[in-house]
């Protein structure tokens, strides 16, 4: 069976991943941004522990395609495609390499070029130059951190000596003299720039960058060759054009805060007063028109007097709304593939035949192999095993799960590098998981929630225990919406209460969600996350395992504390999800 | 019988490179007869530490490999039918009672945990074994303590100790050392120069950022132990990299990709 299941595993990769690199008409090869991203992002986690915004370049303004990284807003973008180039002494570089150095580049100018240059007063030429020396000061930097980043970047590095007609080949020739101490070059200017760059003190110290550019420009004079902005740019591929580090008119500065950090500064302590003051907001009835099937009251954990507020939080039930069925038969159209390969796999973890369990002390029947074993160990004069009884057991799975999906607002959001929203995302995996747990028969039930104050968290049961996975869930499933905020902890209650009704000996509640806890009465977010992991607390009391995926790559600061340390995963590469939460739902069904 | 348990005691230092103040903690710990459980991840120092401190106490140390096939006599004990007839064998946890040692279950969640309660006796103030089946009651020796070690991390999700259990037992945390700290053990215990082993440890800083988006645990001081191992063999570095920290942790592609990469920043 692991066999199969390897295989199978195998194949489902090679399905997801297929190959980096693809050969162009004119035979070079090519490496495609949407085959190398998540290895970059991998690579930029690894080295700098926080999380950088990747993205795909599409068109300028002018409707051309960006050959250039940019950063803008704090987002790398890098180019769809980067060709092999061969560079005339250091052999071939690839594609992937080219991709590499712009993203670890283009990080390192995230994290070390920590205010933008004033353009007041410069002209285009110094503004070149200082933007050459500022680039070498941040690889500098990284370099001191990451010496193999040096040869990475000084590969593609391609000015010589011989290139001296215009303002751009002594740009790339100093590009190239200040990283890569190796190169050798006896121009007087490019000694000059070397040594002034050579002499700074500190490093940290980004207006440095400035004097020393203007100092250069200065000094390029003498040399009587003019500089043409649009055709004297630097030729080195991985860098980006640089624009991140000029403040423009008009816009407010753009420092990047690595997202760990910004998110590591949770809970504002005055929020907590302003959760319990507040007005009841008044219900939408317009919206909300569809009946409400019941109202329940739960309780709610505040952190500040550890206590419970009791009937706190009113939760109401309501008929979903069917969506259109289209949507879903093309998920499964488009998925049909995945949806095989996932029920093959759920299969292999299906009731096996009885199976027996040997080498007992103490079991039901006697293994007759093994007490002819010890007969002839005690024959011979030696200690036998005297483990020589069995017991057979039927293996039979005994598991409820309940698929609780957060309906918020910000699953409306799309997904990083994805054209896709979290949403739509979130109706492809239940989908998918129903499709695949069907197969088994194992008792399942998909509710959604989503919340406005204390007073409104709406509950959908859009798949029930012992409702038929027919075409109601699927319309229901279709017809999810995102809306307004994420009281996660009630919602967790009420699904507590549903699954404590199962007579299961196991049972699993899997929350998907993009985000963290959130409400509109809840500015604090240590209010709701507390609350949260009070919920998981008692459903676990209760006998109820829960696991959290999160869509949101920033989570691991909160999930971790609510959910505990194995029991949430982080979904870096969305693609493969369904086979993940299905591999899950198999580790925790065993 | 003396000799039984000598054969469990540990004549040279093994090297232990103190962190912070877990010696002292320890030794008031096993003072008091403490039970205590050693908690980290997987390769971080914890069965060297016990090993260190049974040399340092003088005490015999006895060391049990829990898995989920053990059963309760595999640590108490069993009969054994020999040519005359039956014969009392006591398991490594009557042995340590009996004769003093500290009594080490390694991964002890491994264990079903039904093997797991009959240390239960033994880690109050009764601190008492009771051999069921020759009715017999050991009265643990003076010198004996039980130490546990676990691994919050790895284990599979619906596997923890049981609350009873785990209350038993005073806690000390063992993670990976500091940098210089890390860099002084790799390689003291591999012979590679310092400037060698700070690489290695950087390497393993960054994979340890990469825990939890896709990698289930990051690279262990013991990982970096083989590496530095592989080195000071005259394997190249980056390919002593690839074997002993790389391959063995990921098979995701892109993640060997991404680790490689890394690799490449400090060995080219």
């Amino acid at each position: 069976m692991r066999v199969v299941f390897n295989r199978l595993a195998s194949e489902l990769k090679n399905y997801l991943d297929p190959g980096s690199v693809e050969v162009s008409d004119d035979g070079r090869a090519k490496s495609r941004f949407v085959d190398v991203q998540r290895r970059l992002r991998i690579y930029l986690r690894a080295l700098w522990d926080c999380e950088f915004v990747i993205k795909e370049a599409g068109v300028d303004s002018v409707g051309e395609a960006v050959d250039r990284p940019f950063i803008e807003y704090s987002v790398i973008n890098l180019p769809r495609a980067f060709f092999d180039c061969t560079p005339d002494t250091a052999g071939s570089v690839p594609g992937r390499e080219i991709y590499r150095a712009a993203a670890t580049h283009a990080a390192a100018h995230l994290l070390f070029t920590k205010n933008p240059f004033s353009a007041r007063s410069l002209d285009k030429f110094p503004m070149a130059i200082i933007s050459v020396i500022e680039d070498a000061r941040v690889e500098a930097l990284s370099i001191r951190s990451f010496p193999g980043l040096k040869s990475l970047w000084a590969m593609q590095h391609t000015a010589t000596p011989k290139d001296n007609t215009s303002t751009g080949d002594y740009i790339n020739r100093l590009a190239r003299a200040l990283l890569d101490d190796a190169y050798q070059d006896d121009d007087a200017w490019i000694k000059e720039g070397r040594a002034l760059f050579n002499s700074i003190g500190d490093l940290e110290d980004q207006q440095i960058a400035r004097v020393i550019g203007i100092k250069l420009a200065d000094s390029f004079r003498e040399k009587k060759i003019k500089f043409n902005a649009s055709l004297d740019r630097p030729n080195v591929l991985y860098r980006d054009d640089n624009r991140y580090l000029w403040r423009r008119r008009a816009q407010p500065l753009e420092i990047f805060t690595p997202f760990f950090k910004s998110r590591s500064s949770v809970g504002k302590e005055d929020g907590d007063k302003e959760s319990k003051n507040r007005t009841a907001p008044i219900p939408d009835q317009a919206e909300n028109g569809k009946p409400v099937s019941a109202t329940y009251f739960y309780p709610e954990w505040n952190y500040r007097s550890r206590t419970e507020d009791q009937s706190w939080v009113t939760l109401r039930e309501r008929i979903p709304v069917a969506g259109d069925m289209a949507i879903i038969d093309s998920i499964i159209a488009e998925n049909q593939h995945l949806i095989s390969r996932m029920k093959a796999l759920i299969r292999a973890i299906r009731d096996g035949a009885a199976h027996r369990i040997r080498k007992l002390e103490d079991g039901d029947e006697m293994d007759i192999n093994a007490a002819i074993r010890a007969r002839i160990d005690i024959s011979q004069g030696m200690p036998p095993d005297l483990r020589v009884m069995m017991r057979t057991q039927r293996k039979t799975r005994d598991i409820s799960v309940l698929m609780l999906l957060d309906l918020s607002r910000s699953m409306n959001n799309k997904i990083k590098e994805r054209n896709l929203t979290a949403l739509q995302l979130t109706r492809q995996v239940s989908i998918l998981f129903s499709e695949a747990i069907t197969t088994v028969g194992d008792p399942f039930a998909i509710h959604g929630f989503y919340s406005d104050s204390r007073h409104f968290v709406e509950y959908f049961r859009l798949k029930d225990f012992d409702q038929p996975y027919d075409e109601v869930p699927k319309a229901r499933i279709a017809g999810i919406t995102g809306r307004r905020g994420t009281r996660m902890g009630a919602a967790i209650r009420h699904a507590t209460f549903h699954l404590n009704n199962q007579k299961s000996g196991k049972k699993l509640l899997l929350i998907l969600t993009d985000g963290e806890p959130s409400d509109v009465d809840a500015p604090n977010r240590k209010y709701l996350h507390d609350d949260t992991k009070k919920s998981v607390e008692d459903a676990r009391r209760n006998g109820i395992h829960s696991y959290c995926i999160s869509l949101d790559p920033d989570a691991d600061q909160y999930v971790s504390r609510i959910f505990g340390n194995s029991n949430y995963m982080v979904v870096d590469h969305v693609k493969c999800l369904p086979e993940k939460v299905l591999l899950i739902y198999a580790g925790l069904a065993r | 019988m003396k000799d039984i348990i000598s054969q469990y005691r540990i004549e040279n230092e093994p090297y232990y490179r103190v962190v912070s103040d877990e010696v002292a903690i320890y030794e008031a710990a096993y003072s008091e007869r403490m039970p205590m459980m050693l908690k980290g991840p997987t390769g971080c120092g914890k069965t060297r530490f016990i090993e260190y401190m049974a040399w340092k106490l003088q005490k015999p140390l006895i060391t049990v490999a829990c898995n989920e096939d053990m059963t309760a006599s595999d640590l108490v004990g069993r009969f054994l039918l020999d040519a005359n007839g039956t014969r009392w064998q006591d398991g490594p946890l009557a042995l340590a009672a009996r004769f003093g040692a500290i009594c080490y279950l390694d991964e002890v969640v491994e264990a079903r945990q039904d093997t797991t309660v009959v240390i239960h006796p033994l880690t109050d103030n009764r601190r008492v074994l009771p051999l069921e089946k020759t009715s017999e009651l050991i009265h643990a020796h003076a010198d004996f303590q039980l130490v546990i070690s676990y691994n919050p991390g790895y284990q599979t999700i619906m596997k923890d100790l049981k609350q009873s259990t785990k209350q038993r037992f005073g806690a000390l945390d063992f993670n990976y050392p500091e940098h210089a700290i890390e860099q002084e053990v790799v390689s003291h215990e591999t012979g590679v120069t310092q400037e060698v082993a700070g690489k290695l440890v950087s390497i393993a800083k960054m994979a340890r950022n990469l825990k939890g988006h896709g990698l289930d645990e990051g690279i262990s001081t013991r990982m970096l132990i083989y590496a530095g191992n592989l080195i000071a063999r005259n394997v190249e570095a980056k390919k002593a990299c690839r074997v002993a920290l790389v391959s063995p942790i990921t098979d995701d592609p892109d993640m060997r990709d991404a680790l490689d990469a890394a690799v490449t920043t400090y060995f080219s």
